[in-house]
């Protein structure tokens, strides 16, 4: 066989897709542990075949192997995620290599699903194990190739086998089903195209009511694999990390109201979670949502074990009464129901690593891995414990998390200049753009589809590279359904923090009140935004005696107090043209609205302010 | 199925919007999302129209129109085995809104497009009669009105005949559009008879673009404070803005119907239909409670037949 | 037997549920499918077709189960996108709208803007060389396909849904593309509460939302004025031999979910034909592209195609000989589940090839396929699902790489 040296890589998906189909936090954080889990074995084996590791690190594989006990506490332990696609040199038969490797993959996913099968057998429907094999054995998108190392070396065999697993990809093979599934079966509530696996009579409470699976709701293989793999206490839950600020500050300063709640949860029977690693956590280990009380009902009915309607209706109105809106009545603010989603990726990586495989080779390479293996633990790290929020990914240069809206943009800031102090050393002068890291932050109600609050953050990551790179772009998704983008670059003109911290300060003190800020928006819509250049410096003008006019004039029962220009951080408005000058206003209701919002979610609270650890 | 044009006239403020009350201010109006047409979706309107049946005996026939009821509330009351209602009723799209002028008060202002619009719901024929033709396109900024010298909403500058929208000047045609009279004539048979000519008087045609911006901008916005029932004031930090649709205003759609195949009752689609609609201008609240005093509309049809669209 | 062309325009967009129902979250929230499938279409058909049958001949009433098989002979034979100004009073070939084709792709770019549409183009693999790709499952005729490959670095922007009859015939044609704008319908969301009818107030645990493909758009170029466009499906229909209904369907259909009405016109045959503009000449290499989605026993690998050596051999509909599959281009399958209207209950999932793959052909014994070959394919069905218009196809040209050495 060949002695050459091959490049080799894989990919194993499918992913975005996959993990944004879920219902329940828990399917989210397992879904995309899974993907971890499935790929992690798949480098596991290369390496036991001799293979040397590129990326990610080998460093990565370390920790408790991946034995039956081991999923789903591993989770806590090391959430470092697994990138899903593996890059490799090898010095043996690469196909039997890469085929190993397939094999190892399956196993950790069949592995993981005969753990939940053994502990949720009673609620399957019969017969069921036959289409829940055939949803395993088709789920998985394995795809490699590989590549000799000829006379250009490394770069040249790497740029090719990129170039041709990519080219293999535009084939994404499929069979049709083969196994009959019994007619009226349902489909999965979370894929939608594979039949459900569970039973259609079920009981009220049991394992039903511990796994959370609604009434009507039916899952997949996939699916119940994600509901029930992990353990349900390690999961927090996203209203309660949209709430955390607020909880926190309730410990804090009404402790006494707070453990009544949390005693009348306890005795409620709510799920507990156990995260003791986390502090902010424990002030409220249970779902946020009863904090709202129009939800409380919701809650009970779901947590009843099938008592009749009245009597659950009376508990849960003697809880919201005893126990909920004592600790409203003290806090004073009510908890503002939403929660970001923060996507990140890194930028012109794919670049810098052309330019790095040319200039430095393997040894280049394994220096980022090193550095990017450094940065993921340390995102964990961030966001996690000096912010207020859970990290779903870090691996690779992306990382997806949730955090509550008081902490987001400085979590955002501190990842972005982690990712910068993590890869300068690693890159070393060699490359002639310093990757640098986009963070999107959707920011949507507590109670959406968590599919729905991803995509809110991926648009938000996507507004941010298309806004130059290197920036933070905040996609405000009112429940109402109207969305407000703002985004800014991370070094100027203005760094963003600062900027809306300012702006924050303006609205809460009250010398910026929100109807000037809507006063200026509908003056400015009725400008036309593409003014013909004859009329631009005129519109300009105009604009900017309105905007001065609106600002300088004292509100009704208000003391005088005019502001200019520059004190609301207009400054640059009244040197520019009639279109920029119409942009500028756009822009600067979006962010004083984005900066309301972040104000309102975090007013009376005390924020994180971070810091390097 | 068959087919029948309705308007829509409110007669206070209307808001029928698509937020909710968990910590939300603003509580914008449904429109079209690609061209924010503003609309009352037609599922608020069936079930206010069932409702407004409530008190009827006769529940087999109101199920067969409408459509059997949850028996319980959430995910409890689905049952996959629901038979639909033989009744389906349409959105409600804006087709002229009221706009304040210097002159006459308020106008009726349309465009092109929305009368494309409802020229499509029609069906080719309404009213006994036939539908009238599409406008002429307008030039940005341009207005035009059935006749200069019945219109209630013009002043003359210099000659020129002009009107006044909220804030935009327009200059306006000078010459009378006759297939905008038609309109307004066929508009104006299904108003009330003291309201007949209402539209003849206040109807100003102005291109896409200024209407697209009239009902983005010109609807009504009201500041609104949630009061806490226990100290009667106002709750901290509960300002919301919501916004409706001025009194006034005219909205088209369409309702459609089958033949009813309740068990107990075989409804023709013709009498389902008017069963719907009911007498001429049946009074209707929509919104809900939350806003007292709102929401009334008229509900009105061209009730002289061949306003059906088969083919 | 009667076919009858029609033009559906959906007047409050359309909203065409996946599998998925409403307990995706929290609280309800369905999802729409981005385009209406065909069997939803065909399902609404059915229902119109019933009703009208029973409105024009008096006396006859169906159950379900007479309903399920009578109606069953109600059959799509041509499923169409279309988008037409609102100013316009008909239907031409040129508001033709086709799926992206898979082997179009959006290159290059600042800030996220495209550069250009690059033709993926297979290549020939070096003579004697093993495959150096691996699948999901061992499949060596599959791993021997030709990989196409594009010349751009960085990532492929976003295709859109759609693109028009002239960019259609240019890219059968072989011919190079302009970058296409942005025209797919938009989606929309809809919040709905339940009101509780003694209280009238909203019952929030009964908040549900809904996704709504809207129809209607205002585009505008440049800084010209908005202008009007809407979309349509553009259908042929067959009727069932025995029971055709003069004047199917009459008047307007309720389509999708909460049956959202939707206005006819009718149209002549034309509509669906090979456009004169195509005029393609022989060719070595002949390309598919999906204009349906297609329905194939063995999901993405074409019926009647077999393993032969290293390679796939197959016939193609209307095509002289046994052609080699040489690529294939296919995104994810498209799962389909829909609702059975007389059990109450949902059907089996089908899986789909969607509707803009590409598969690239060459002649087993190195033939041309001829101009009327290719015009012959013009919406000519392949694989199953006939009765709702799936797998029909768009015939284009491609110039196979030369071997090697040659």
């Amino acid at each position: 066989m060949a002695t050459q040296s091959q490049v080799l890589v894989l990919k194993v998906g499918p992913v975005q897709g996959f993990i944004s189909q879920s219902r329940r936090t828990r399917d989210l954080w397992f879904g995309s542990h899974l993907l971890s889990q499935v790929s992690r074995a798949m480098a596991r084996s290369l390496q036991a075949s001799g293979a040397e590791l590129i990326f990610p690190h080998p460093e990565q594989l370390q920790g408790p192997t991946s034995g039956p006990e081991c999923v789903g506490k591993e989770d806590a332990d090391t959430p470092k995620g697994f990138p899903n696609k593996v890059l490799a040199v090898v010095t043996g038969d690469p196909e039997s290599i890469a085929r190993a490797a397939r094999t190892a993959a399956r196993d950790a996913l069949f592995k993981a699903w005969e753990r939940v099968r053994d502990k949720c057998g009673g609620l399957f429907a019969e017969g069921a194990d036959a289409w829940a094999n055939e949803q395993l054995e088709t789920f998985l998108e394995f795809h490699a190739a590989w590549v000799p190392q000829g006379e250009g070396g490394y770069a040249v065999a790497l740029e090719e086998a990129e170039a041709l697993l990519e080219a293999r990809r535009a084939l994404r093979e499929f069979k049709a089903w083969a196994q009959l599934v019994p007619a009226g079966t349902h489909k999965s509530s979370l894929d939608g195209g594979r039949p459900s696996v569970l039973r259609g009579k079920r009981s009220k409470g049991g394992e039903w009511k511990g796994l959370r699976i609604g009434e009507r709701e039916e899952l997949d293989a996939l699916g119940l694999l994600k509901r029930a793999g992990g353990d349900p206490g390690q999961f927090v839950p996203v209203p309660s990390i949209g709430l955390a600020a607020w909880l926190e500050t309730a410990s804090k300063e009404h402790n006494r109201e707070l453990s009544n709640l949390r005693g009348a949860c306890s005795d409620g029977g709510f799920t507990k979670v156990h995260r003791t690693d986390l502090s902010w956590v424990n002030a409220f280990p249970f779902d946020g949502q009863v904090l709202f009380p129009e939800r409380v009902l919701p809650c009970f009915e779901e947590w009843s074990d099938g008592g009749d309607r009245k009597s659950v209706q009376r508990e849960s109105e003697r809880f919201t009464a005893g126990a909920v809106q004592p600790l409203l009545d003290v806090m004073g603010v009510a908890p503002y129901p939403y929660v970001a989603c923060l996507c990140a990726d890194g930028d012109n990586m794919g670049q810098a690593l052309r330019e790095l495989a040319v200039h430095g080779g393997i040894e280049a390479h394994r220096s980022v891995s090193r550095a990017l293996a450094n940065f993921t633990s340390e995102a964990k790290d961030i966001v996690q414990s000096r912010f207020r929020g859970m990290l779903v990914y870090a691996g690779g240069d992306d990382v997806l998390a949730f955090v509550c809206p008081p902490d987001a943009v400085a979590c955002a800031r501190e990842l972005a200049s982690a990712f910068q102090r993590h890869l300068k050393p690693a890159i070393n002068g060699a490359v002639k753009e310093l990757p640098t890291l986009s963070v999107g932050l959707g920011i949507g109600h507590v109670l959406e589809s968590l599919g729905q609050l991803l995509s809110l953050g991926r648009q938000a990551e996507k507004a941010a590279k298309n806004a130059g790179r290197n920036a933070l772009a905040i996609l405000l998704a009112k429940h109402a359904g109207r969305e407000r983008l703002w985004t800014s670059s991370w070094v100027n003109p203005v760094e963003p923090v600062g900027r809306l911290a300012q702006d924050m300060a303006l609205l809460s003190s009250g010398r910026l009140p929100l109807s000037k800020v809507h006063e200026v928006e509908a003056m400015s819509r009725r400008f036309a935004a593409d003014v013909a250049d004859s009329h631009s410096k005129e519109q300009a003008e105009v604009l900017v005696d309105e905007v001065r006019r609106i600002l300088s004039r004292a509100e009704a029962g208000r003391r005088e107090d005019p502001m200019s220009l520059a004190d609301v951080g207009l400054e640059d408005l009244s040197t520019s043209d009639g279109r920029k000058a119409h942009a500028k206003l756009q822009e600067w209701v979006s962010r004083v609205l984005v900066a309301e919002t972040l104000e309102r979610a975090g007013r009376k609270l005390e924020p994180r302010k971070g810091g390097e650890g | 199925m068959e087919s029948r044009a309705y308007l829509l006239q409110a007669l206070s403020p209307l808001h029928v919007g698509t937020g909710r009350s968990v910590g939300v201010i603003d509580l914008p109006l449904m429109r079209m999302r690609a061209t924010g047409i503003p609309i009352v979706p037609g599922s608020s309107l069936k079930g206010v129209l069932r409702d407004s049946r409530k008190h009827d005996s006769d529940k087999a026939r109101s199920d067969a129109i409408f459509g059997p009821r949850r028996e319980k509330p959430g995910p409890e009351g689905d049952q996959p085995g629901e038979y639909a209602g033989a009744l389906v009723v349409g959105d409600a799209r804006l087709l002229a809104l009221p706009v304040r002028g210097f002159v006459g008060t308020f106008a009726m202002v349309t465009s092109p497009l929305l009368l494309a619009l409802a020229r499509r719901d029609w069906g080719g024929r309404m009213g006994g009669g036939e539908v009238p033709g599409p406008v002429a396109p307008l030039a940005k900024y341009q207005a035009r009105v059935a006749s200069l010298k019945n219109s209630a909403c013009l002043y003359r500058h210099d000659g020129q005949p002009r009107v006044y929208l909220e804030d935009l000047d327009l200059e306006v045609e000078n010459k009378d559009d006759s297939v905008l009279a038609s309109w307004a004539e066929v508009l104006g048979r299904a108003l009330p008879s003291e309201e007949r000519d209402m539209l003849m008087r206040r109807l100003v045609l102005v291109d896409d673009e200024t209407m697209s911006f009239l009902w983005e901008t010109a609807t009504q916005v009201d500041t609104r404070v949630s009061i806490n029932p226990e100290t009667g004031t106002a709750a901290q930090g509960q300002l919301w803005t919501e916004e409706s649709l001025p009194a006034e205003t005219l909205l088209m759609g369409v309702m459609a119907a089958t033949r009813a195949w309740h068990p107990e009752r075989k409804l023709e689609a013709g009498e389902v239909l008017s069963e719907a609609l009911g007498g001429p201008g049946t009074m209707l609240q929509l919104g809900g409670k939350a806003t007292v005093g709102r929401g009334w509309c008229r509900l009105l049809s061209w009730q002289s037949g061949g306003s059906e669209g088969r083919r | 037997m009667s076919q009858e062309c029609f033009v559906l325009l959906p007047r409050d967009g359309l909203s065409v549920k996946d599998g998925r129902g409403w307990y995706t979250s929290e609280v309800g929230r369905g999802y729409s499918h981005p385009w209406p499938l065909p069997t939803t279409v065909r399902g609404a058909l059915r229902a119109a077709w019933g009703q009208d049958l029973m409105t024009t001949q008096p006396g006859v009433r169906m159950t379900p189960e007479e309903w399920e098989q009578r109606s069953a002979g109600v059959k799509l034979t041509r499923f169409v996108a279309l988008r037409r100004s609102l100013a316009e009073s008909s239907f031409k070939q040129a508001h033709r709208m086709w799926p992206f084709p898979a082997d179009a792709v959006l290159v290059g770019g600042e800030k996220g803007a495209v550069g250009r549409v690059e033709q993926l183009l297979p290549r020939r693999p070096a003579t004697g060389r093993a495959a150096t790709t691996l699948g999901p499952d061992e499949d060596a005729a599959r791993e021997g396909l030709w990989h196409p490959r594009w010349a751009s670095k960085g990532k492929p922007a976003p295709a859109p849904r759609f693109w028009s009859e002239a960019e259609m015939v240019r890219w059968l044609l072989g011919h190079d593309v302009a970058i296409p704008r942005e025209l797919s319908p938009e989606q929309r969301t809809d919040v709905h509460v339940s009101i509780h009818p003694d209280r009238q107030t909203a019952e929030d645990t009964m908040l549900h939302s809904r996704q709504v493909v809207e129809l209607l758009r205002l585009e505008r170029e440049g800084e010209t004025a908005p202008r009007a466009v809407e979309w349509a499906l553009g259908l042929c229909c067959e009727q069932p031999t025995r029971d055709s209904v003069r004047g199917f369907p009459s008047g307007v259909l309720g389509l999708g979910g909460r049956r959202r009405l939707t206005n006819v016109e009718p149209v002549t045959p034309d509509l669906f034909a090979c456009p004169p503009e195509f005029q393609p000449k022989g060719t070595k290499g002949l390309r598919l592209v999906l204009a349906t989605p297609a329905s194939f026993v063995r999901g993405w690998l074409p019926d009647g195609f077999e393993q032969d050596g290293a390679v796939y051999v197959g016939t193609l509909p209307g095509v002289t000989g046994p052609v080699v599959l040489r690529a294939a281009l296919v995104p994810r399958a498209q799962d389909v589940s829909a609702w059975d209207m007389v059990k109450r209950e949902p059907r089996r999932t089908r899986r789909w090839v969607p509707a803009g793959a590409v598969y690239f052909f060459e002649k087993q014994r190195g033939e041309d396929f001829t101009a009327e070959e290719l015009r012959a394919l013009w919406l000519a069905s392949w694989g199953g699902g006939h009765e709702e218009a799936l797998g029909q196809v768009l015939p284009g040209v491609w110039t196979p790489p030369p071997a090697s050495g040659a």
